[in-house]
């Protein structure tokens, strides 16, 4: 996993990791890596189909001890 | 995404108003222009009045999210408005039937018509009603 700026949506019920994604996602630059952590399960999922519809890229998915962390690179 | 995703909310369900909202804003999230008409026992779910809000339906799982999720359907359509190109309308009828302005709803709504006024703005697109 590449060094990212963490977006810690833990205890978040869906769809709260995403939105934060979302909101972290338009006031960075081009190139940033943002990294998700969610204790949501679906999140997982849900995160990457968002990513690939906005044409961004998904860059790391893993679970760790019951954490999901999703990193994220804006592209456009 | 060029078509518009158009929602009309009929239903009193917490669930599934607050399912509207969340594809509202995924669907604002991608770029997707949404519509929403609120009408029947749906409207109430917008009043002002945190009374009238509350009387509306909650089963087991509706329940479950209104204690839990934040923000709630109102904070979930605001995000949605504030990420994109998406509108409101409160249905007319209802709020004649109820002797309610558009003053007394949450301050999320564009307008306030009929069904045929918003027949005519959504031509075209996707139609899901909850």
């Amino acid at each position: 996993m590449a060094d990212a700026k963490v977006i810690d949506a833990r205890g978040s019920f869906c769809p709260g990791p995403l939105m934060e994604l979302i909101k972290g996602i338009r006031q960075e630059p081009v190139g940033t890596v943002l990294e998700v952590w969610s204790s949501d399960r679906g999140s997982a999922k849900d995160i990457p189909e968002w990513v690939a519809r906005a044409g961004h890229e998904v860059v790391g998915n893993v679970e760790e001890d019951g954490i999901f962390k999703v990193q994220v690179k804006k592209v456009k | 995404m060029g078509d518009s995703l158009n929602l009309m909310l009929l239903s009193g369900d917490y669930a599934k108003i607050h399912a509207a909202a969340m594809v509202a804003l995924v669907a604002s999230s991608l770029g997707q222009p949404v519509n929403v008409f609120v009408s029947m026992e749906a409207l109430p779910a917008f009043h002002q009045d945190l009374g009238e809000r509350e009387a509306i339906g909650k089963g087991p799982i509706g329940q479950i999210i209104a204690e839990t999720a934040s923000p709630d359907y109102v904070g979930l359509f605001s995000e949605a408005k504030d990420m994109g190109d998406v509108h409101l309308y409160a249905c007319s009828l209802v709020a004649d039937l109820k002797h309610w302005e558009l003053a007394h709803l949450v301050p999320i709504f564009d307008d306030m018509m009929g069904i045929a006024g918003f027949l005519g703005k959504v031509s075209g697109g996707t139609s899901l009603t909850f």
